[in-house]
């Protein structure tokens, strides 16, 4: 689900780049506010380094494989941290291991980090009214899931939107649809994996899931 | 009356020679020569799986823009250029299916039986250790990172 370097045209990927900033700049902007904004950054710092191990995990699904995210995840238990971890995450990724690129940090930032913003959003409505229980499993599930789901269409979105003129457009539209499907077991993995994460810190740590 | 039979025989050899396949009438053979380059490439995601039936693209270093040569990598990720346009000059083909792809830069002056990836940078290019280190000491930064605000919290 990165978009690698050389399939976007310029454009588009200096116009990730701006709404990337923008929306990192906000992040960054509301948690400098808060009264201790040191207090996440040990929690965000290890949900980094889970979010850039967990994309070389590949579960292969033809046509393509596709791997963990955990962007709902990141979501969930860091809020507005999330999205500057996930751009560490993705910029490490393509530093590394040539997972996504550097032309296309900002395009990669918007398609993981945006629905991970909506993750933390959902899973906040879905407690407002019920901190512990089956409930915070199915906001958890829901918030998981909801962002890889997310993902994987902004990112169908923009490619469909940029395809070069050499290429067939009918067979890529196919190979995304099919890809869009393979994705759907990892939905609802990501969305299991986020509902046990949340209820198991809800019984453990609860205070951890008030951010 | 000999002489019109013999005329009648020699102008029935000469249509018969006339209606006769070229193959039949050959009786030397010529083989003529044409060297052809072909570079043969395989598309695969970093985690090894064959992109099947990927859309291959032949660009040149001339007009990096646009396409010379179009095609479709078979089941195994393989697509092969034969006689790639311009063959005196550097060519990049690029893979792609399904939002994924990648391309490689072939130089004019490339070694024949010569093995490269697109990128020194991507994960085929690395070996398991060599990927596991790499790994670590991006989780070891970061626990170093939380470890360090940890210790810095007041309270």
């Amino acid at each position: 689900m990165h978009v690698p370097d050389g399939i976007l045209p310029v454009s588009v990927t200096l116009s990730g780049y701006v709404v990337s900033a923008g929306i990192a700049w906000l992040c960054l902007h509301r948690i400098k506010q808060r009264h201790d904004p040191r207090e996440d950054i040990p929690r965000a710092a290890l949900l980094t380094a889970a979010f850039f191990l967990a994309s070389l995990i590949h579960i292969p699904a033809p046509p393509a494989s596709v791997h963990l995210v955990l962007n709902g995840l990141l979501g969930v238990l860091l809020g507005l941290f999330a999205f500057p971890a996930i751009l560490i995450g993705l910029c490490f990724q393509a530093i590394m291991f040539g997972h996504g690129g550097l032309t296309t940090l900002g395009i990669n930032g918007v398609i993981l980090g945006g629905p991970a913003l909506l993750a933390a959003f959902v899973f906040s409505l879905g407690r407002r009214h019920h901190i512990n229980g089956r409930k915070t499993a199915i906001a958890g599930f829901l918030a998981g899931s909801s962002a890889v789901a997310l993902s994987a269409l902004l990112f169908a979105l923009v490619i469909v939107t940029n395809l070069a003129t050499h290429l067939r457009a009918d067979t890529e539209q196919s190979a995304l649809l099919a890809l869009l499907l393979a994705h759907l077991p990892l939905v609802l993995l990501e969305g299991a994996v986020t509902a046990l994460v949340v209820t198991f810190i809800g019984r453990t740590r609860p205070h951890l899931l008030k951010g | 009356m000999r002489g019109p039979k013999v005329r009648t025989l020699f102008a029935g050899l000469l249509a018969g020679m006339a209606l006769t396949p070229p193959l039949v009438q050959a009786h030397g053979a010529i083989i003529s020569r044409t060297t052809q380059t072909v570079i043969c490439v395989q598309a695969t995601y970093d985690s090894g799986q064959p992109m099947a039936g990927a859309q291959m693209a032949v660009f040149s270093a001339a007009d990096p823009t646009r396409a010379r040569l179009t095609g479709t990598a078979d089941n195994n990720g393989h697509y092969c250029v034969v006689s790639p346009p311009p063959a005196d000059g550097a060519i990049s083909i690029q893979a792609r299916l399904a939002g994924h792809g990648a391309i490689i830069h072939i130089p004019a002056d490339a070694e024949r039986g010569f093995t490269q990836n697109s990128s020194p940078r991507t994960a085929a290019g690395y070996n398991t250790t060599q990927r596991v280190v790499m790994a670590a000491s991006i989780v070891w930064g970061c626990i170093g990172t939380a470890l360090y605000f940890t210790g810095r919290r007041p309270g």
